[in-house]
């Protein structure tokens, strides 16, 4: 009994040893995958030529992740990865829309939605959302990352809500990259 | 008679301590058990027309105060949920069309909630009933999930932040029907002891109300 008791006592220590331990939900992965190590994505003519730069680099974030993984502009492909501009009212900010077969992705979609209004300025505009920080979070959920919503996530760029004028979600922290090697190591 | 008793006790120790070891693997996200491989291509077959479509969709929200969410919104209402109604394409028959092996905002599946008001905050209308329109649900094998939108449980009592429909994909089609504000932001559960009620947040009744009516 006395043996008993103290193996009890050593159970509940290591059940408090392990959930102080366990990390938090560092990234969340999808569990699709691209079929290769790359993706080509185009711009439709909706989007504003003056976006394509800030587009381009939200996924350049992604690039020099470490990741063998690749977004590959300009390149010819038969998928039709495509980003778009649209008006969707008064309710999300950009929406990316993917599809699979088995586990993995055959096709993403990303739409800007115009009803807000949008910058590229290098520091961000005051009343206006960062094209660049959106593309970063959207590019995140082409590589199968799923939105984070605690607040202790608020520094990520996959954190699902974006203020006006941020500009943070541009530059990946260490758990966005750890999200994007653990897919593509 | 002892001896028996710290071989269970053992048993029950060593069993635990896989239960515990197999629960924090999951807790940090690990997916190695998914098999992934690594093809030269990124050229993937997409479905044909049978196959079930499967797609989640994410989005990336603004972030709203409930300030924003009233100058955002042309209607806001108290009421009940009355019916979640079958999730439809977004196609005359409310079927997958023929030729499509994709979702996007052009093709896709909708659900619609059927809400009894009881009160208008803001721009009053004789309408007993409103329908809010939501992305996602499923149709046969086909489903599109959101992690953006709010989710609705019949009976539930709600105040909702209500925008009007502008998207190319569901708008026109019938019912007239509304999109919540700011998405999963716009809809909050009104609890009997006084609390309104969304995943990210808690405030009180008296207060979402005060806001508001600023």
């Amino acid at each position: 009994m006395k043996y008993g008791k103290r193996i009890i006592g050593a159970m509940l220590l290591i059940i408090f040893l392990v959930n102080i331990t366990a990390p938090a939900s560092a990234y969340s992965y999808s569990g699709y995958k691209w079929g290769g190590n790359y993706v080509v994505p185009k711009l439709d003519s909706s989007i504003p030529s003056s976006w394509s730069s800030a587009i381009k680099a939200g996924s350049t974030a992604w690039n020099n992740a470490g990741a063998a993984f690749t977004f590959k502009w300009g390149m010819a492909t038969t998928t039709d990865n495509r980003i778009y501009c649209t008006n969707a009212g008064a309710t999300y900010l950009g929406r990316s829309i993917p599809n699979h077969t088995g586990n993995y992705n055959t096709r993403y979609v990303t739409y800007f939605n115009t009803y807000y209004p949008w910058s590229t300025a290098s520091s961000g505009e005051s009343g206006k959302y960062d094209v660049q920080s959106v593309a970063a979070h959207e590019f995140g959920h082409w590589l199968t990352l799923y939105d984070l919503y605690d607040s202790g996530d608020s520094e990520k760029t996959m954190y699902e809500w974006t203020s006006s004028n941020e500009i943070k979600k541009r530059t990946l922290t260490s758990d966005d990259i750890a999200g994007i090697n653990h897919i593509y190591p | 008679m002892t001896m028996n008793k710290n071989i269970k006790y053992m048993i029950v120790f060593i069993g635990a301590v896989t239960l515990i070891m197999l629960s924090a693997l999951a807790l940090s996200g690990s997916q190695d058990g998914i098999k992934l491989t690594n093809r030269p291509s990124q050229d993937t077959k997409l479905a044909n027309n049978d196959m079930p479509l499967y797609s989640k969709s994410s989005a990336s929200l603004p972030l709203l105060g409930s300030e924003e969410l009233s100058n955002y919104s042309d209607t806001i209402v108290i009421g009940t949920v009355k019916e979640i109604n079958p999730s439809k394409w977004n196609s005359i028959n409310g079927k997958r069309p023929d030729g499509i092996d994709s979702f996007s905002l052009e093709n896709l599946i909708y659900t619609d909630i059927t809400i009894s008001v009881e009160k208008y905050l803001k721009n009053p209308s004789s309408a007993k009933e409103i329908t809010v329109r939501l992305d996602g649900g499923t149709v046969g094998n086909d489903t599109l999930e959101t992690d953006y939108e709010p989710t609705f449980k019949s009976g539930e009592k709600v105040l909702l932040f209500l925008t009007k429909d502008v998207t190319i994909g569901t708008s026109n089609i019938e019912p007239k029907h509304l999109r919540v504000t700011g998405c999963m932001q716009g809809k909050f559960t009104l609890t009997d002891d006084g609390k309104a009620v969304r995943p990210d947040k808690t405030v009180s009744q008296d207060e979402l109300l005060n806001t508001i009516e600023k």
